[in-house]
């Protein structure tokens, strides 16, 4: 039952993951970056939520889960799948409307799942990914299953009832669950002061006895490391794990709005801890990979991008014919 | 061969017999492990079955009804029990935008064979706010299966094929009903969705009605028998999917149908169902479709006013003698 | 090939943005990556970033225009190179309404066609079973009398007036064939007589009476001077009008549906004022003697044709599209023609109707005076008469306009005429 978390001597994480911590990060970025193009173009139609700034918060925690363990996101929610693992041509396919997506087309940006692989999905109600990861985690305990539940949410969704409901649920039960408050300032355009009393989130899961933790959401490598531990607690039957990650957008609320609200001083003090940027000079300086191995993998994330755009476009759309078999079976 | 057995009765057989076939299936809700429920539907299956797959809640319905959701798309068999309709109010962003919309968001990947359970209808003065019939809330929401049992066999083999389906059901009990009795078949028994039953033959008039409204049209009907009107009445079973066939073929023999509903009269079921037989089978209509239905109105505490809210025998008897162009009796 | 860069999208719903700077002018060589504009929406300014590189070699836009978004901002090839038909078009942006099945289509099917016998309406209620059944049976629900609500005629009353009665004769209509009436399809009831347009027979109808779900006999009249009436010769509308009457009484028809094309529906509205025949609809196809402009051309050319090939040119203006025209329709024509009267009959009858470009009757004052069920199709393409004859009718008449059709709606829009008729014959049964 923890107050924030410090840096606790751990052994040094491995080349192996400080690497794909970068390379994690780094993809969220170019898919981020590139996909607001393609948005610009016309590609991308609706609603698109960048997770610039907050790339280290998914990285961190997707890195310290197993095979076997399960997500559930939030409306701005790429950076989760793709630091869940999940392949950048199905994801950009399904933000082009394509058949060939994840969702075939049906779910768009806020609606990616992967349940096969355990990601339960993006949610386009603020709030509602928290009750459907406490029924994972509940699902696995009468399977008899270790595997853990992480729920991403938000500063915005900590004020919503199901909050306290489900992990109070999560509670009651030992769940092997963890909870992920993305903390960025904002719910919208309504900053965290003028949304709750307490700015300190990870308070309210002291509140009704869950181990809680605040973490600089901007480390990637801290994230990943309190996440491991908490995962371990779980596992342990200590469940569940709260874990406030403070962190900042570095754009508006979605690709249109401009976020002229964000104050530029703030702004400019965290770009100038930018996640993406501490998790190449953690693989430089604790790994002590050369500059030419950064290239290659910031090359190669590149072509990737590329290669899912190039499938995308050659992919084609649900035709009526199958969408109207699929309306029929509904 | 066949045992008589009370609503509840067989309501509880088939979650122990579901639960003995499948340890995906567990069940949550208020009061329902050690005390056995409210109408005793879960009573001794906490000893069977034990804690893990037994559980009391808090009173969330919210959070309930979103972890049951979760544990859903996460593989599991979740019965949910809300102790009453009128509560599935607290969770409808769970079954409405999450359980109802999941299989369409994930193109047809993620499915939520998830259960609700609730009882709803008037009765005995419980007041407004436990006494709704609210079906057509969820029988307009895509994706979500509607079934309302009038007996006990119905309720044993409809129960046994929702925990056997792949879609979300919300399976609404009958205060009323708990307590009534009818021959249950032995062994094996399983109801499929969208399978009306002809409760009564005849061939004058077709009474469509469903839960408490099947007894009750059962009554009217053995009173228009003696004045020689033979009606048939046919109970959908499940509201969503519909069994437009049965309903359509009963209206070509009898050319003249009776619906009662116990809901409010406004936007119901019965409104829908008017609509698509008016539209399939018009030229077999000799007589405007009756609806009797619940009155505009909340459920009023006092006997008599709650009584007059909804549907009794005379109304259902009037209603026949309009569609037959009889003078009323009264 | 040039490539453009697009007005970004900068809203979900925004259709149009302010181009606010332009960074570069024509001839500008751009690399990728280059923020070449900027543009504004209602909430703030985007940069334009150049996906490829190139010379800048069209710029449609300056600081200050609204740009609709999704549209080239500019164009960027090679030095030299002009914005090609291909690429000065819009680029291929997503389509509108991004849904990509039509629901219409998945769930559309077609129409089921139009079988029912004709459905008696009495001027009493009626219950729908009761209709249905009567009508199958030849009865009249305002024969009957019902017992159900306010005095609605029921399926008692219908069974009851079944077994009290014979079923009502449904003997088939007997028509006295005469030279210009004959048989396009055999029936019951009040029968439906067509009327041909100018230098056309009665025969050209038979495609279309197959698309009429219709049961009531269905009866094509030749005008005088055509077909088998190429003899009788007449002079002027009315004694066109006149020699129909006569032949209509001749052949003991005395109630009917009237369906007419051109000339043909003009003699129809004609007939229907002089008020001895009981008309109970009227279906005008492209109908004459609206307004006063014909296309005098055609007339000539049509009536002066000498050859196959020939009538086939002129007989091109009837239709909007040529595919329509089949050559069955030319070589019957022409065939009609030879060895026949018709030809000068045609030339006789044309001299005394038109002048140059001039209908030389009308049929408007009869239009206004109308007092039946009326139905009237246009092609809004029709090159032989103006549509805008149309836009003035009376109240009583409905008006069906056909895009895309021209001067034969019932050939180059067959089914729906076919239903329209259909419809119209029904409904004023």
């Amino acid at each position: 039952m923890a107050a924030p978390a410090t840096d606790t001597a751990r052994n040094a994480p491995s080349r192996e993951i400080l690497e794909k911590i970068f390379r994690t990060a780094y993809k969220i970025r170019v898919f981020e970056t590139e996909g607001i193009k393609l948005y610009r173009q016309g590609l991308i139609r609706g609603y698109f939520h960048p997770y610039l700034g907050q790339e280290g918060i998914a990285t961190g925690v997707c890195t310290a889960l197993e095979e076997g363990d399960y997500i559930s996101s939030t409306h701005r929610g790429h950076g989760h799948c793709i630091a869940w693992g999940a392949d950048v041509k199905k994801m950009v396919a399904e933000l082009l409307q394509k058949d060939t997506g994840y969702c075939k087309g049906y779910g768009g940006s806020m609606h990616i799942a992967d349940i096969k692989s355990g990601n339960l999905g993006a949610n386009g109600i603020v709030g509602a990914g928290t009750p459907l990861g406490v029924g994972a985690a509940l699902a696995e305990q009468v399977k008899g299953s270790d595997s853990v539940t992480v729920t991403f949410t938000t500063d915005g969704g900590s004020n919503n009832g199901t909050f306290l409901e489900s992990l109070n649920l999560a509670a009651i039960w030992n769940l092997n669950f963890i909870l992920v408050i993305e903390n960025n300032g904002y719910a919208v355009s309504t900053t965290i002061e003028e949304s709750t009393r307490d700015t300190d989130l990870y308070k309210r899961g002291l509140a009704i006895g869950v181990e809680s933790h605040q973490v600089d959401g901007n480390n990637p490598l801290a994230v990943y490391e309190l996440t491991l531990a908490a995962a371990k607690t779980c596992r342990a039957g200590k469940g569940p794990v709260l874990i406030e990650a403070k962190t900042f957008r570095h754009m508006g609320h979605h690709v249109n709005d401009p976020g002229k609200y964000m104050p530029e001083d703030k702004l400019a003090y965290y770009k100038a801890r930018d996640p993406v940027d501490r998790a190449r000079a953690d693989l430089v300086e604790m790994a002590g990979v050369p500059a030419g191995l950064i290239a290659q993998i910031e090359a190669e994330v590149a072509a990737e991008f590329e290669d899912a755009v190039a499938f995308s476009q050659a992919s084609g759309e649900i035709t009526a014919a199958q969408f109207a078999a699929f309306a029929a079976d509904y | 061969m066949a045992r008589e057995l009370m609503y509840r009765e067989a309501l509880r057989e088939a979650i122990d017999e579901e639960m003995a076939r499948d340890p995906l299936v567990f069940i949550i809700g208020e009061g329902i492990a050690e005390r056995g429920g409210s109408y005793k539907v879960t009573e001794g299956l906490l000893a069977k079955y034990g804690p893990k797959r037994v559980r009391d809640t808090p009173i969330a319905e919210a959070g309930m009804i979103g972890v049951g959701v979760g544990a859903a798309i996460a593989g599991a068999r979740p019965i949910v029990e809300i102790l009453y309709v009128d509560f599935t109010m607290l969770g409808m962003d769970m079954i409405v935008n999450q359980a109802a919309k999941f299989r369409l968001m994930t193109g047809g990947e993620g499915r939520v064979p998830f259960v609700l359970r609730t009882q709803g209808g008037a009765g005995g003065g419980v007041a407004a706010q436990h006494s709704q019939s609210l079906e057509a809330l969820f029988y307009h929401i895509p994706g979500l299966k509607v079934v309302m049992p009038s007996t006990p066999a119905d309720a044993k083999g409809l129960l046994k094929h929702a925990l056997r389906q792949m879609d979300p059901v919300i399976f609404i009990e009958h205060k009323h009903l708990y307590m009534t009795k009818g021959m249950v078949p032995d062994g094996e028994h399983v109801v499929e969705f969208g399978v009306a039953d002809i409760k009564r033959a005849g061939k004058d008039v077709t009474i469509i009605a469903w839960s408490n409204m099947v007894p009750r049209a059962l009554e009217a009907a053995e009173e228009l028998a003696a004045q020689g009107i033979d009606c048939e009445v046919l109970d959908p079973r499940s509201l969503v999917p519909l069994d437009k066939a049965a309903i359509l073929a009963s209206v070509a023999k009898t050319k003249r149908v009776v619906i009662v509903q116990e809901a409010v009269r406004r936007g119901g079921v019965a409104s829908d169902i008017a609509s698509i037989i008016q539209e399939e089978a018009f030229y077999d209509l000799d007589a405007p479709i009756q609806i009797v239905a619940g009155l505009n109105i909340p459920i009023p505490f006092n006997l008599a006013l709650e009584k007059a809210s909804v549907p009794q025998k005379e109304d259902v008897l009037a209603a026949v003698h309009r569609c037959l162009h009889l003078e009323t009796v009264g | 090939m040039a490539d453009a860069i697009l007005v970004p999208q900068v809203g979900q719903d925004l259709t149009e943005a302010k181009i606010v700077a332009l960074n570069v002018k024509l001839g500008d060589t751009v690399a990728k990556g280059d923020i070449v504009a900027e543009v504004e929406s209602e909430k703030a300014t985007f940069e334009v970033e150049a996906f490829v590189a190139g010379i800048v070699i069209s710029l449609p836009y300056g600081v200050g225009d609204l740009a609709p978004v999704l549209e080239p901002l500019m164009h960027l090839g090679q030095a030299g190179e002009t914005v090609g038909a291909a690429a000065a078009a819009p680029a291929p942006a997503p389509a509108a309404t991004p849904a990509p099945a039509s629901v219409e289509t998945a769930t559309a099917v077609s129409p089921p066609p139009i079988a029912a016998p004709a459905v008696v309406t009495g001027s009493g209620r009626s219950s729908p079973l009761a209709r249905r059944i009567a009508a199958q049976n030849g009865l009249h629900l305002n024969q009957i009398a019902g017992t159900g609500p306010r005095g609605a005629v029921v399926m008692r009353d219908v069974a009851a007036a079944l077994q009290t009665q014979p079923a009502a004769t449904t003997a088939p209509f007997a028509l006295r064939s005469n030279t210009t009436l004959k048989s396009l399809q055999a029936g019951t009831g009040t029968p439906v007589v067509f009327l041909h347009g100018f230098g056309a027979e009665l025969a050209a109808w038979l495609p279309l009476v197959a698309r009429i779900a219709v049961q009531n006999p269905m009866i094509g009249a030749d005008l005088a001077g055509h077909g088998a009436a190429a003899t009788r010769t007449v002079t002027g509308f009315d004694a066109l009008v006149d020699d129909m009457a006569q032949r209509l009484a001749e052949a003991g028809i005395t109630s009917t549906h009237l369906v007419g094309h051109s000339l043909g529906a003009a003699v129809a509205v004609a007939l229907a004022d002089r008020g001895d025949l009981d008309i109970r609809s009227l279906t005008l196809i492209a109908p004459a003697g609206l307004g006063p402009w014909i296309n005098g051309d055609y007339i000539t050319g049509f009536v002066g044709a000498k050859t196959e090939a020939a009538l086939r040119v002129w007989m091109q203006n009837l239709v909007h599209a040529p595919d329509r025209l089949g050559d069955a329709m030319v070589r019957a024509a022409f065939a009609a023609r030879a060895g026949s009267a018709m030809p000068g009959a045609l030339d006789s009858l044309a001299r005394s109707l038109f002048e140059g470009n001039t209908q030389m009757f009308s049929v408007q004052a009869a239009l206004a005076r109308l007092n039946c069920t009326c139905r009237m199709i246009w092609g809004m393409q029709d090159a032989i008469f103006k549509p805008t004859d149309a836009n003035a009718l009376p109240g009583l008449v409905a008006l069906h306009r056909l895009p895309g059709v021209g001067h034969l709606p019932q050939v180059e829009a067959a089914g729906l005429v076919g239903r329209l008729i259909c419809e119209t014959v029904r409904s004023a049964s």
